[in-house]
């Protein structure tokens, strides 16, 4: 298990690395000068042009500069803000709480709808369900979030008047935004808990337990289940990313202060070092949660050996 | 070597043949197709259909319920709903085409040359690909965006960039399976270069998975496109597009609730059609592609 882990962690350091490297290089793959990239929509002059240089070490060869601004990255310091002048790091980890909220909420409404819908869907192989259980699943997969978020304020917020249709803290305002960020991924894990179903529901040792006499409802739990569910242990890590990623425009739409209606606002407002700061802080989380997912994948599937 | 030999095309046709047959009798594939061809054509004939243009103001008609004179309603500033819908149908569709030709072309080269070529080739690119994945979703776009400003015309490339390694992934896997095939080994045998393999044996067969993966990244690249022009990033007022729209709208929507309603359906419908085509095209083609 160790060396797994070890050559696990071995192969994310390039990636690490490139990730990196990609978004210090964000700021000199924009088009013009970075200077004025700092300078954002303030009236420059050559002086000032050079001051900004200067300031922000920009005149140094491009590898010192990227060691500089890992340097302070590793020491948490991802620079200022040039809209609000507050430190970067300072702003993600004021934000990280509303997002992780979110995304949680959304990630264990996805697993419940989508798994007890696939397993309806697989057990009720070749059914009027099975095909009732799919279309809705296909349904959730077309649905944009942003479509699904207006439609939910329509019905709960305007129509019923049962739930808040912006804010943040609570959880009454917490349901519509999770729900909303939920119906995709709960569409495609449908279809991928229904799939993995009947694969194993083909499997030898199901027909043996039948046979010598298990009831049908003992073998789904004790034999098919377990079996099935272990793949959809390595969607939780891809399914992440979609919450964060969809994050940017729930959070957008229901007005809640988190890290990816931030993120929007930083780009919107060509805040370069937040923009910069951000991706960096989201793309290291998101790589981090999927070593997590592997380890737990190779710890519950006894099939796997990593030697 | 400079045609194929003609054995090859003769038994390519019954081939095709038989996969057509099999379109036609898939349920989702026809269903799919009949709905998206609707699509295409109410938005080509945009200019025919609409009764008005798609920046015409009424403004003593704002925010009108759907009527006889205006089919879906009017916006906030009296614009006609359903016209803008055709036109900004024309936005969408080229948003998800395009980006997915970009995305497709790059992807697959890519791919090719990492399954074909293997060694450092396979390893820098493949270690290229994992980067591009550690920005989840949308966010890859974002960022590209972020770069290159924003304006339509980057919305489909930051698009099409974020979907290259959907493509490498599947063309490298398919590639490194052909590459031990007997007629493969055979045309290295013969001498044959490495650009013509690739070419003129690898890319005919694997197109199938490509198909598939490209017919749903289409839906895929309509919604990302609408994302970001709803977030402000793409289409600009006071041109119309889907995503645009639902933005604008939503101010309005306790009061006017057809406003978002009827973009939002388009897309739906749109993309479930999509989705649909896809579907029933992976059953036939590649039964065994997981996506």
């Amino acid at each position: 298990m160790s060396t797994f882990l070890a050559s696990r962690l071995l192969q994310t350091v390039p990636t690490v690395f490139l990730v990196t490297v990609a978004v210090f290089l964000m700021l000199h793959l924009t088009p013009g000068d970075p200077a004025e990239v700092f300078l954002g929509d303030k009236r420059s002059s050559p002086e000032l042009l050079e001051k900004v240089r200067e300031d922000m070490g920009l005149n140094r060869p491009l590898h010192q500069q990227y060691l500089s601004y890992m340097g302070n990255a590793l020491r948490g310091d991802l620079g200022r803000s040039l809209q609000t002048n507050v430190p970067v790091m300072e702003q993600i980890l004021n934000r990280l709480p509303w997002t992780i909220e979110l995304a949680g909420a959304a990630l264990l409404i996805a697993a419940c709808v989508g798994i007890s819908l696939g397993l309806i869907a697989a057990i009720a192989h070749n059914s009027a369900l099975d095909t009732a259980a799919m279309a809705l699943a296909l349904v959730g997969i077309s649905m944009p979030v942003y479509w699904s978020s207006l439609l939910l304020i329509l019905l709960f917020a305007v129509h019923l008047r049962v739930l808040p249709a912006i804010g943040q803290g609570g959880l009454e305002r917490l349901i519509l935004p999770a729900l909303a960020l939920a119906l995709v991924s709960a569409g495609s894990l449908a279809r991928m808990v229904r799939s993995s179903m009947l694969e194993v529901l083909n499997q030898d040792f199901v027909l043996t337990a039948r046979a010598k006499g298990m009831p049908k409802r003992l073998v789904l739990l004790r034999h098919v289940l377990r079996n099935a569910l272990i793949p959809v242990v390595t969607m939780l890590g891809l399914m992440l990313g979609n919450m964060l990623s969809g994050a940017v425009i729930t959070e957008t739409i229901f007005a809640r202060l988190g890290l990816g209606q931030k993120y929007v606002e930083a780009v919107l407002q060509k805040d370069f070092t937040m923009v910069q700061g951000t991706t960096l802080f989201i793309a290291l989380m998101y790589v981090f949660v999927n070593i997590v997912v592997d380890v737990v994948y190779a710890f519950i599937d006894p099939r796997i050996r990593y030697d | 070597m400079t045609d194929p030999p003609a054995t090859l095309e003769l038994s390519r046709q019954p081939h095709w043949r038989r996969f057509f047959s099999r379109f036609l009798r898939s349920r989702n594939v026809m269903a799919g197709a009949l709905a998206l061809f609707v699509v295409i054509s109410l938005v080509a004939l945009a200019p025919a259909i609409s009764p008005y243009a798609p920046t015409e103001q009424f403004r003593r008609q704002r925010l009108q319920p759907p009527n006889a004179e205006f089919l879906l309603g009017t916006d906030n500033l009296g614009r006609d709903i359903f016209t803008r819908i055709l036109y900004g149908g024309r936005i969408s569709l080229q948003v998800g085409i395009i980006s997915v030709a970009i995305g497709a072309t790059l992807g697959t080269l890519l791919g090719l040359l990492a399954g074909y070529l293997g060694g450092w080739a396979d390893v820098l690119i493949m270690r290229f690909i994992d980067m591009m994945l550690a920005f989840p979703g949308i966010l890859l776009a974002l960022v590209i965006i972020a770069v290159l400003g924003r304006n339509l015309q980057n919305v489909m490339i930051a698009v099409g960039l974020s979907s290259i390694p959907v493509y490498t992934r599947v063309v490298r896997g398919s590639t490194l399976a052909l590459k031990q095939v007997d007629f493969i080994v055979a045309a290295r045998a013969l001498g044959g270069s490495s650009m013509r393999i690739m070419a003129w044996h690898i890319l005919p067969n694997v197109l199938a998975p490509i198909i598939v993966v490209a017919t749903n990244g289409v839906a895929g690249a309509i919604i990302a496109g609408a994302a970001l022009s709803f977030l402000g990033l793409g289409q600009q007022p006071p041109d119309p597009e889907w995503g645009l729209m639902l933005n604008e709208g939503r101010e309005f929507i306790r009061v006017a609730a057809w406003v978002t309603t009827f973009p939002g359906l388009a897309i739906m419908a749109t993309v479930l059609a999509i989705n649909l085509l896809g579907d029933g095209l992976r059953d036939i083609l590649d039964p065994r592609l997981k996506l």
